[in-house]
């Protein structure tokens, strides 16, 4: 970029940015803004919006949890660790699921996924983890 | 280069002052339009732009890539470039805006460093001096003032900090506030380019 029109853009971007807050608000309120109806506002927008946010974080965590949870308990499961198997045909029996999976080895992730996602994942992966250590 | 998680949004957003972002957001778009009234805004209020820049920022829409730019700079971006979608929006529904392709509002010189072109224009080089008296006499042309003609140069010359204007000018900060939102409304022509008369 030009040199001139470089410095042109910085200036106006640092003059922004050393504007104190208060002379903001002064302009806003010269031009009608009414201050605390405008606070209040942007209390409810604040409030929806970091909502919205963490709910997505929290979604994108618990499938992070959950593929990393498939993922140790395929391990485990060909592995043939002893209390990863008893909890899976735990589960298995509580979803009524036994005819489908007779050889856990065999299970996919993509099936392993789907019994465990609604459960304790936490739980989930402390138990692998202990196992895998104890092992 | 790495794009922002949402964690990392959530962060900067408990980091900063968003009332204040928002508050300085709003400024900028009240002074991209000529028109205050509601009639160009398709029913939004000018704090509904600001929103919408700022949800779609951190929700995904718009991708921070925290490497390349501050999250304030990059929310500015954003709204700027919103606004020229909004505009061109509207000039295609039979807006009658004088606005030229080649010259700028200098409230509207692009800032995220992303959108720059990556090649320098193949222009005729012009010294600085003559290029900015040539802006300045742009600025005239419009009706700028003396007082709006000197911020310029201030910041031509990269004095920047509003305290040092106001001591150079010899004017308060909040006059210097006002003087610099009149300058913003006026236009300049950067890259323009110079054709040789011998290939007329």
């Amino acid at each position: 970029m030009d040199k001139l029109k470089k410095t042109v853009k910085e200036s106006l971007e640092n003059f922004d940015k050393a504007i104190p807050d208060d002379l903001v608000r002064k302009q806003l309120e010269m031009e009608g803004v009414d201050l605390n109806e405008q606070s209040l506002s942007q209390d409810k927008f604040i409030k929806q919006l970091t909502f919205r946010l963490k709910s997505k974080s929290n979604v994108l965590k618990n499938d992070s949890m959950l593929d990393k949870a498939s993922n140790y308990f395929k391990d485990a499961l060909t592995k043939g660790l002893d209390r990863p198997i008893a909890y899976m045909n735990n589960l298995i029996q509580t979803n009524q699921l036994q005819t489908q999976f007779s050889r856990l080895e065999k299970m996919s992730e993509e099936q392993i996924k789907d019994i465990i996602k609604d459960q304790n994942l936490i739980e989930i992966l402390e138990m692998l983890e202990k196992e895998s250590e104890g092992q | 280069m790495r794009v922002a998680t949402t964690s990392e949004i959530i962060e900067k957003l408990n980091a900063i002052d968003i009332k204040s972002l928002l508050n300085r957001m709003e400024l900028y778009t009240r002074d991209r339009f000529y028109d205050k009234s509601d009639r160009n805004k398709k029913g939004f209020q000018f704090q509904d732009f600001c929103q919408q820049t700022l949800t779609k920022a951190c929700d995904g829409t718009r991708k921070w890539k925290p490497e390349n730019c501050s999250f304030e700079k990059f929310i500015f971006w954003a709204l700027q470039s919103d606004l020229d979608s909004f505009f061109k929006q509207l000039k295609r529904k039979g807006d009658d805006s004088d606005e030229k392709p080649q010259s700028e509002y200098i409230i509207n010189i692009p800032n995220y460093s992303d959108e720059e072109p990556t090649e320098d224009y193949n222009y005729e080089k012009i010294d600085d001096e003559v290029k900015l008296q040539q802006w300045i006499k742009q600025l005239e042309d419009q009706g700028a003032d003396k007082e709006e003609i000197e911020m310029f140069e201030c910041l031509a010359n990269g004095i920047d900090k509003p305290k040092d204007i106001a001591d150079l000018l010899d004017k308060p900060i909040d006059v210097i506030y006002t003087i610099s939102r009149r300058l913003r409304r006026k236009k300049i022509k950067f890259n323009e380019k110079w054709t040789s008369l011998k290939k007329q």
